[in-house]
């Protein structure tokens, strides 16, 4: 017994110390990591490799539906038939699930070489040391970057150095039901302020008895953070309330509007999903998501929806429409074929051939003459898309930095707050006494 | 079985030592032993030692002493919100459900040409699952415009009630979705209702004794070997509930229905608090087994093993 | 006298069937609106909640869904669903009667801990030992094979164990002690007694380990990476995509065809359990 119990738990410290092992041994890499030795590294893997006489086994991880499922496979596959020495292993998963999944495999430090990113996880990766440096790759121009704006670029880089590439751009926007704000009368203007919706949500109101969808989120929050001047994380490691004061003061004055959608209407609704988004069974005339998202709003709404730009604030200190990269792709530390994974992203965004099967569905594609080429090509309901992102760019001001570890959380905490006020459990004072310094020690915790 | 092949001069001395009662212990509990040291020991002792410590995954743990501890009772307002949701939700989907299985099972232990076709019909609630599927099902069911204010609607009551939306209702809906699923207790009570001896009953009906009086003298008693099998597994079932909280509700409204394990997944995976996850499983591991203890401890008091005579 | 008895016998059987029947038909429902479902069009499932007929029926989401992602069709899903839940519940089925037997009939030292062991596993979150248990298996080189979700099947599931002990205490120790004076051993008595007695029980943990199994996609999405070896329970949640858009009909059709299984498994099963009520069991 003695015996067995002992054997537990030598086994137990050993799995201990080799996961220490493990994420140890990537930090120390990332920071000895230089550009020179790395891409000689990465050669010399698959080099061997190909005198082996075998193929570079790439892997490569996206999450996704069914129709970015079959149109990836297939670039992969055209890829896979013009470069006969490179194997693609592909993996999908719907997006919950990748992220577990793609947590275990870091722990196990067998990251895929070829991870599909998102915005909010970027930080967190490569802090961590598991994301590879692309920069030395464009620099060498494996990635071509001569066509993809130098805004994109530097969405996916922390610390000046590139660490993801987008395949695709979005922009936030609101979406409205052209049918009921013309019988309503009212006209909607390219981008309205937040007072500017209110009055013409009572118009609306007053004439349809279609309520109003006031709340975008964090993407509000972040947007109002923008509109004053500063950004939302800024303000938020700082402990500072002026934006948030804006926001919660902004949802008090609607939640008690008899125009709004009622708190408990949209707590059923749940606008975090395309399909019961209340736009959608017309529980409003209007909504916010992101660009990306329209196609199938407007599929499932089996309507013609308007689009218009994100609300923002009265004598606004910036515009703060932005672009958002979508659908980022970055390369493992860990992988053993950098180079020949730097090879295909740069196949992936810059062919047109390759997005010539992609057709946008990650959005617009980054490579500014690929997206002319690929335009005619989309459906009428795409084409307001590619509108609405060119108009976008026009007047689009840099986004922010990637977003902190500890994002999540504080996202759930705002949920948690905005909702109290909306059930009118919460004063907007209230609401931002307990926000700011609770996201604060969030953001000094998830740091650490 | 396998032994007899052995030569005869060894096959005597172990046979004997096998057919030894501690040994033969070991002998048939010996898998169970090889696949807990192999696949469960070790990552449930990490998970412990995780708790002592700062882990987002990629990162390696940092140990904290108990600091994840003295957050989560002192420090974490919601720690004790999803708790008393998760006891709530447990006090009553429990019993409900239970109830509701053995009412069900006595109902369809009657044997009649359509048995089979009740047993399937009772049962399909529980075959579905907990999938995607059953989340968008439930949502469409209590939905303002859903069928069950429809329902409401011809019968004359209030009809325009959003069930997910109100802070006071919207738990009922996911203990309805508890009780509806009650096929698996059902199940077991159907088979355990097999197992008592029909002389039993002979025996009571030739007394004069009425089926009321059959059901508390027999069936009750010569069931409480399976009541406390579906009670200790539906208690700790009700404490691991995840997705009914996690796909239908997502915590909605105000978190009056987010669930202990789904705030325990969002603090480790969502929030990457790995280490507070895992500080939070095992205080409810801790909690779970003390009332598994309990119920244990007072099983000689009700349960009747027919092997203990 | 003799016929009032009759009437009332024959209308406590109506009452029993009209009671019987309406229930089930209230118990049914929400399952008959998914598979009806499964033959509208998304957007009518989301427009038109309370409507159980779909406006007209069509195929389409089955002829979709059953197509799959990048050209792995559900026909793959499905075999390896079948392979994964077949495997497993033979494995789990066998061992956990033979461990339940060691618990309920024997007494060796330490037989509470490891009892406390096993409840200990059953009370602990799958989601806290997920990562530490990838570790492991990486270790081995089993991730991305089935091994890591098929094998500690094979070493008993703490839920069949223990329902298998409650059955073994049910039976009566007089059938041990009459075996043995015949010369039994714990082995035969094992095989020749008890396993015969707790059929319902096997059939029970048979039935369970299959559609626990068959739903799983949490191992699956863990351990697997090569979509050939996906299931149907994880392929299931690739219809869905909350932020570019879901397929919720198609994932209604193939979730009703991921039930025909489980279903099928179920109504030959519990024959087995009718068989047993019908000869040995209570009379109304």
């Amino acid at each position: 017994m003695k015996k067995r119990l002992l054997a537990t738990t030598l086994a137990a410290l050993l799995a201990a110390t080799s996961l220490a092992a493990c994420g140890s041994k990537t930090e120390t890499k990332d920071t000895q990591t230089t550009g020179a030795t790395s891409a000689a590294e990465t050669t010399k893997a698959a080099d061997t490799t190909a005198a082996a006489g075998g193929k570079v086994t790439l892997n490569l991880s996206w999450w996704g539906n069914q129709t970015r499922n079959d149109v990836t496979k297939k670039a992969v596959d055209l890829y896979m038939s013009q470069n006969p020495n490179v194997d693609i292993k592909v993996e999908f998963t719907d997006w919950s699930g990748y992220w577990d999944k793609l947590s275990a495999m870091a722990a196990g430090g067998n990251l895929p070489d070829i991870v599909q990113m998102d915005y909010s996880y970027l930080n967190q990766y490569q802090k961590s040391g598991q994301l590879a440096d692309l920069s030395e790759f464009i620099s060498t121009g494996a990635i071509d970057t001569t066509k993809i704006p130098e805004s994109i670029i530097e969405s996916g880089s922390i610390d000046g150095k590139c660490y993801a590439i987008s395949l695709g751009s979005n922009a936030p926007m609101m979406l409205y039901d052209k049918a009921i704000v013309e019988k309503a009368g009212v006209t909607i203007p390219d981008q309205m302020t937040m007072d500017q919706l209110y009055d013409i949500s009572k118009t609306i109101y007053e004439k349809t008895g279609t309520k109003t969808l006031y709340d975008g989120g964090i993407n509000m929050m972040q947007i109002m953070a923008r509109a004053n001047g500063s950004h939302l994380f800024d303000e938020l490691t700082a402990g500072k309330e002026d934006s948030m004061k804006i926001y919660f003061n902004t949802m008090e004055k609607f939640a008690k509007a008899d125009f709004s959608i009622s708190a408990d209407l949209l707590a059923e609704k749940n606008p975090d999903v395309v399909e019961t988004k209340p736009i959608i069974d017309s529980s409003t005339w209007n909504d916010f998501l992101l660009s990306n998202q329209y196609i199938s709003v407007s599929k499932t709404a089996g309507r013609d929806l308007g689009i218009t730009m994100f609300p923002t604030l009265t004598d606004a200190k910036a515009q703060p429409i932005y672009l958002k990269p979508s659908m980022f792709f970055s390369i493992a530390e860990s992988s053993k074929n950098k180079e020949e994974a730097a090879k295909f992203l740069d196949w992936f965004t810059n062919s047109t051939e390759a997005n010539d099967i992609l057709l946008a569905e990650r959005g617009i594609p980054v490579n500014s003459a690929v997206a002319d080429e690929i335009k005619p090509k989309a459906d009428e309901i795409a084409q307001h898309v590619f509108d609405y992102v060119a108009k976008v760019s026009e007047v689009a001001t840099p986004i922010d930095a990637p977003d902190p570890s500890g994002k999540g959380e504080v996202e759930a905490l705002g949920k948690t707050v905005v909702e109290a006020v909306r059930y009118g459990d919460a004063t907007a004072d209230d609401a931002v006494a307990q926000f700011v310094p609770e996201a604060k020690r969030i953001l000094e915790e998830a740091a650490k | 079985m396998k032994n007899n092949q052995m030569t005869p001069k060894r096959k005597e001395t172990l046979v004997q030592v096998l057919n030894k009662p501690k040994v033969a212990g070991y002998v048939f509990i010996l898998p169970f032993i090889i696949g807990f040291l192999a696949f469960l020991a070790v990552p449930m002792i990490l998970s412990l030692g995780f708790s002592f410590t700062r882990y987002n995954i990629l990162k390696t743990p940092v140990f904290i002493g108990l600091e994840n501890y003295r957050t989560m009772f002192f420090g974490d307002p919601k720690f004790w919100k999803v708790f008393g949701v998760t006891m709530y939700y447990v006090l009553f989907s429990v019993p409900l459900r239970l109830i509701m299985a053995l009412a069900v099972a006595m109902l369809l232990v009657k044997s009649t040409k359509l048995s089979g076709f009740y047993r399937a019909v009772y049962y399909l609630p529980s075959i579905i699952g907990s999938s995607v599927a059953v989340a968008i099902l439930w949502k469409r069911m209590f939905a303002s415009d859903g069928v069950i204010n429809a329902l409401l609607k011809i019968v004359g009551l209030p009809s325009d009630i959003a069930w997910l939306g109100r802070t006071d209702t919207a738990i009922w809906t996911l203990i309805i979705l508890a009780i509806w699923q009650f096929g698996s207790s059902m199940l077991i009570f159907l088979s355990g209702l097999k197992q008592i001896s029909v002389s039993l009953y002979e025996a009571a009906t030739v007394d004069g004794a009425n089926g009321i009086q059959r059901f508390f003298k027999i069936t009750l008693p010569m069931l409480t070997p399976t009541i406390f099998f579906n009670l200790i597994n539906q208690l700790i079932n009700g404490f691991m509930a995840f997705t009914q909280s996690y796909i239908i509700t997502q915590g909605k409204p105000r978190d009056t229905t987010l669930f202990y394990t789904v705030y325990m997944y969002q603090n480790s995976f969502t929030y990457n608090k790995l280490g507070y996850g895992c500080a939070m499983a095992w205080f409810m591991v801790f909690v779970v087994g003390l009332l598994t203890l309990v119920l244990f401890k007072t099983q000689k008091k009700w349960v009747h093993y027919e092997a203990e005579g | 006298m003799m016929t009032g008895y009759k009437e009332k016998r024959t209308a406590i059987t109506v009452i029993y069937h009209v009671f019987t029947f309406f229930f089930a038909c209230a118990m049914i429902y929400p399952l008959v609106w998914m598979v009806m479902s499964s033959f509208k069009d998304t957007n009518e499932i989301f427009r038109t909640a309370a409507s159980l007929l779909p406006e007209k029926f069509s195929f389409t989401n089955y002829t979709v869904g059953w197509k799959g992602f990048a050209g792995y069709s559900f026909a793959i899903f499905f075999k390896n669903s079948f392979v994964i839940a077949g495997l497993s519940t033979l494995g789990a089925v066998v061992s956990s009667a033979v461990i339940g037997y060691g618990f309920a009939r024997i007494d060796f030292k330490f037989k509470g801990f490891w009892f406390a062991c096993m409840l200990l596993a059953m009370m602990l979150p799958f989601q806290v030992i997920m990562i530490p248990q990838y570790i492991i298996f990486n270790k081995l080189g089993w991730v991305g094979s089935y091994l890591p979700i098929i094998v500690p099947q094979f070493f008993g599931q703490g839920f069949f164990i223990f329902l298998n002990v409650q059955f073994i205490k049910g039976i009566p120790i007089d059938l041990d002690e009459a075996a043995r004076m015949d010369g039994c051993t714990v082995y035969s008595i094992f095989y020749r007694i008890i396993l015969p007695l707790i059929k319902p029980s096997l059939v029970t943990s048979a039935i369970f380990s299959f559609m626990w199994r068959w739903d799983d996609f949490l191992a699956a999405l863990i351990y697997l990476s090569d979509p050939l070896k996906y299931p149907v329970s994880y392929a299931l949640k690739m219809f869905s995509d909350p932020t570019a858009g879901s397929d919720w009909g198609a994932m209604f059709a193939m979730a009703t065809l991921s039930l025909v299984p489980i279903f099928l498994i179920f109504l030959t099963m519990q024959k087995y359990l009718v068989e047993g009520i019908a000869s040995t069991g209570i009379k109304g």
